[in-house]
């Protein structure tokens, strides 16, 4: 019993360690800069969807607003963990910090876990609300619908937001100890990416998936799930929701399955 | 009862064809401190890297505290500070921001100010006080050595492994790390590898040697000398051609260099029987006609000539 | 003491590009075979994410397969090579290679020139090959269903979007499908140029590889508002990949030399920061 319960509190200890050291990199110099750029890239990109008269972007700000961040997300969250896992692993950091008592999965879990909460906070949350703040504020929302959304409704689709950059921030972090190269990571995972999101029909096992999250009918008018819940339209999808979540899992847990297995 | 701090049993590492460890066996007592010595390639590092679980062993045993590696390897690390060679550290910390990360993944760390002045003790341990705030891509690769161990010794370990602690540093600072390893020496266990014997003579305790994947000699340092045999170094002049064929042919003799000196000779005469030695040399020097003994002493023999005994001879073979 | 005679091997020691045949050959074995085949790969895959589906909806209008594929190639093809080349200058100076080949007799500049050509050719070879694969592919899908119809005749709306890029959609001549290869080419290669670029001037790979997403995001908004305006630039090249992929004439000339203009450029750029840059 003490040894198990001395395995444990290592393994606590050291996972939190690597998660905190992750987290507090995006407190300085790392986090500004992709505050600044994505909030920059974001919000004039969506200024210009929500302004212009050049269909089929015009208007349709608070459904612009989601599908940017689905796609920024998700690429930028598919790069950043592939980056992190492959240049540790080659660079020999990853060695150095498994010579202390932090074990392999809770290193794996610890560092996607600490890029995802950084990343969500500067290329989601920051730049959604602060648009939130102004798309009520320009035409034509301004005279259709005065009052913003539901602020509530509106960050609970900014969390499956998260969780779906999660997801594919799993599927990279799996292809990346895989592969051990950081180009095939990243472009195997944005293939998946894309396979989600374009609109075509691939079978009902696709609901199950973000896919039934992230797609859009924008030709036809349609929204997204995702614009729909913000505008309370009742929420139909909770199969893709714990079916994105527990894929998320299952990559996690494969990845530090093959991780365990790796040579340092 | 000795307590040992590492024991090894047969330990085996095969890559495809390649055997870098072949039945590698040893004991490190706690407290002790050994060093680690062998070519490039001999299995060193891979050794290490086994102990700390970062490569698996395919066949045999290795134990940290009792615990075996592999099983029970994250409750040994709790107790180890480690420094690989050629470390790399995350570039984006400074070196007090590093050595903070790694006290915090151990168990039982200090927090707030107690942490705060536990690093600053150890950075100025090593020399790095000055440089706390530089970060890790502006540093020589002599103070990154610096920073390895100082992280290594932050955490108080019961074991220290170090693979190869002096590379890269300049001579005060390898005797910086030399009387590191010595303060900490008694109540820390130092399992280290280098090249520089002189300094495995000045701290070690022990020594184990290794060579294409299997220990060729083991045990205190002293044995070691001992075990390697005695050197008597003999200045002489003249016709030398019938005493040296004499000693040749004494059994306990193993081995004799000459070197010319002008119109003197300086012979190494490596011998493996000290008493016979003592009794058969001087009356066979003294006894030949046509030469004459200019100098005679028993030279101390160094690690070095063990080393070189031992490995050139692993080498031949 | 005799003069030395002017020797030849003098003045190749000092010329900028020395060396650049073995750099070369170096930097094209990065690409050949293993990149260029992961491009081609991930190209036929994502035809094959189009087709299946295609393949079994109701209505086989060649433009939901021809004009998604081609679209998503482009994106993709863009998207990977700023992926690949993040690392062709960076990559080499963390590692400390760069700092081991400038210690020979190579110039600097011979570095950077090798680097951009072989990855201008990896890339454009991908795309030759996906291109000349795909075409034959598309040719026989255009004879399988619908490939000519107007709008208002469809009474029936399936899954796969018809999309408003054209109302007829028909498989350009090959002529034109090469003029539009060659556009989604030189995209690639001005791609690897601001990621040369890039890597020789900022000293993180994922600033660089953001600053090249940047890029590449600026020239599909350059090409959404400002396409006129920016006709004489890569932008240009969008316009012609677009309407190119809708039968219609495209411009591609003057887009393609202002690419190639500031590929050449951007790699000066690139070789004069190297040039300067201090190896540690």
């Amino acid at each position: 019993m003490s040894s198990e319960a001395t395995a444990l509190g290592t393994a606590a200890t050291g996972t939190w360690g690597v998660l905190r050291g992750e987290t507090q990199r995006w407190l300085g110099r790392r986090g500004l800069f992709h505050l600044v750029l994505w909030l920059a890239v974001l919000e004039l990109a969506l200024y210009h969807a929500v302004t212009t008269k050049n269909q089929p972007f015009g208007g349709l700000g608070y459904e612009s607003l989601m599908n940017m961040l689905v796609i920024s997300s998700a690429l930028i969250g598919i790069v950043l963990t592939a980056a992190e896992i492959c240049s540790s692993y080659h660079s020999g950091t990853t060695g150095w910090v498994l010579g202390k008592p932090v074990p392999r999965s809770g290193y794996v879990v610890a560092s996607v876990g600490g890029l995802w909460l950084g990343v969500a906070a500067t290329t989601i949350f920051v730049p959604a609300l602060v648009a939130y703040w102004w798309l009520p504020k320009v035409e034509p929302y301004r005279s259709v619908t005065p009052e913003a959304l539901p602020l509530g409704r509106f960050l609970i689709a900014l969390v499956l937001i998260s969780l779906i950059m999660a997801f594919f921030m799993g599927l990279s972090a799996l292809l990346a100890v895989l592969f051990r190269r950081r180009s095939a990571a990243v472009i195997l995972a944005a293939w998946a990416f894309l396979v989600l999101r374009v609109p075509f029909p691939y079978g009902d096992w696709m609901d199950y998936t973000p896919a039934r999250l992230i797609r859009t009918n924008i030709n036809q008018g349609g929204w997204s799930e995702l614009t729909e819940y913000i505008y309370e339209v009742p929420f139909d999808t909770m199969s893709a929701v714990t079916g994105t979540l527990g894929l998320t899992v299952a990559f996690l847990v494969a990845a530090t399955l093959v991780f365990r297995r790796l040579e340092l | 009862m000795i307590d040992y701090a590492i024991e090894v049993r047969n330990l085996a590492k095969r890559y495809r064809k390649v055997r870098a460890l072949d039945g590698v066996s040893f004991d490190i007592a706690a407290g002790s401190v050994c060093g680690f010595l062998g070519p490039n390639g001999a299995g060193k590092s891979t050794t290490m890297k086994i102990l700390m679980d970062l490569i698996r062993p395919s066949g045999g045993h290795a134990f940290v505290h009792g615990h075996e590696v592999g099983r029970a390897g994250l409750v040994a690390r709790t107790r180890i500070g480690y420094l690989p060679q050629d470390p790399v550290f995350p570039a984006h910390l400074t070196v007090r921001g590093l050595v903070m990360y790694t006290a915090r993944l151990y168990p039982g760390h200090p927090t707030g100010r107690a942490l705060r002045r536990r690093v600053d003790e150890m950075l100025d341990n090593v020399g790095l006080a000055a440089k706390a705030r530089r970060r890790m891509t502006g540093l020589s690769g002599g103070e990154r050595q610096r920073v390895g161990i100082a992280q290594a010794l932050i955490a108080e370990p019961d074991l220290v492994i170090l693979d190869e602690p002096s590379a890269g540093l300049d001579p005060a600072g390898r005797r910086d790390v030399l009387n590191l390893i010595a303060a900490i020496s008694g109540d820390t266990t130092v399992f280290y590898s280098t090249h520089i014997l002189d300094d495995v003579e000045r701290v070690s305790d022990s020594v184990v040697m290794i060579n294409h994947g299997k220990v060729v000699a083991q045990g205190p340092l002293a044995s070691i000398l001992e075990a390697s045999g005695q050197e008597y170094v003999v200045g002489l002049r003249g016709d030398t051609t019938a005493l040296r064929a004499r000693l040749t042919a004494e059994p306990w003799v193993s081995g004799l260099v000459a070197r010319d000196h002008g119109s003197a000779e300086e012979w190494r005469i490596q011998v493996d029987d000290s008493p016979a030695a003592a009794d058969g040399l001087v009356p066979a020097l003294a006894s030949g006609e046509g030469y004459a003994v200019l100098e005679f002493h028993l030279s101390d023999r160094r690690l070095e000539d063990a080393y070189l005994d031992l490995i050139g001879a692993q080498s031949v073979e | 003491m005799t003069a030395e005679p002017a020797s030849l091997s003098r003045i190749e020691t000092n010329h900028p590009f020395r060396g650049i045949g073995g750099m070369l050959g170096v930097e094209l074995r990065v690409w050949f075979p293993w990149r260029v085949l992961l491009l081609t790969i991930a190209g036929l895959g994502i035809y094959a994410t189009i087709y299946i589906p295609w393949r079994i909806s109701g209505v086989k209008q060649l433009g939901a397969l021809f004009l998604w594929s081609m679209a998503l190639w482009l994106i993709f093809l863009l998207f990977a090579t700023i992926s690949l080349s993040e690392g062709t200058v960076l990559g080499d100076i963390e590692r400390g290679t760069a700092s081991w080949l400038v210690g020979m007799p190579i110039g600097r500049p011979a570095v950077i020139a090798a680097k951009a050509a072989a990855s201008a050719a990896g890339v454009s070879a991908a795309v030759y090959i996906v291109g000349g694969v795909l075409y034959p592919l598309f040719e026989a899908a255009s004879r399988e269903g619908v490939t000519r119809f107007r709008v208002d005749e469809l009474t029936e709306v399936t899954s796969a979007p018809i999309g408003k890029w054209g109302v007829y959609v028909t498989l350009p001549e090959a002529g034109q499908y090469f003029a539009i290869l060659t556009a989604i080419a030189l995209l690639g290669v001005f791609l690897v140029a601001v990621m040369i670029a890039l890597g020789s001037m900022i000293r993180s790979r994922t600033a660089v590889f953001g600053m090249g997403l940047a890029c590449f995001a600026a020239l599909m908004v350059g090409w959404l508002i400002a396409r006129d305006a920016l006709a004489v630039s890569p932008v240009g090249l969008v316009t012609a990949v677009t309407e190119g992929l809708q039968t219609k004439p495209i411009e591609l000339a003057v887009p393609a030399a202002a690419t190639v203009a500031s590929s050449l450029a951007l790699v000066a750029l690139a070789t004069w920061n190297f040039g300067r840059r201090e190896l540690s």
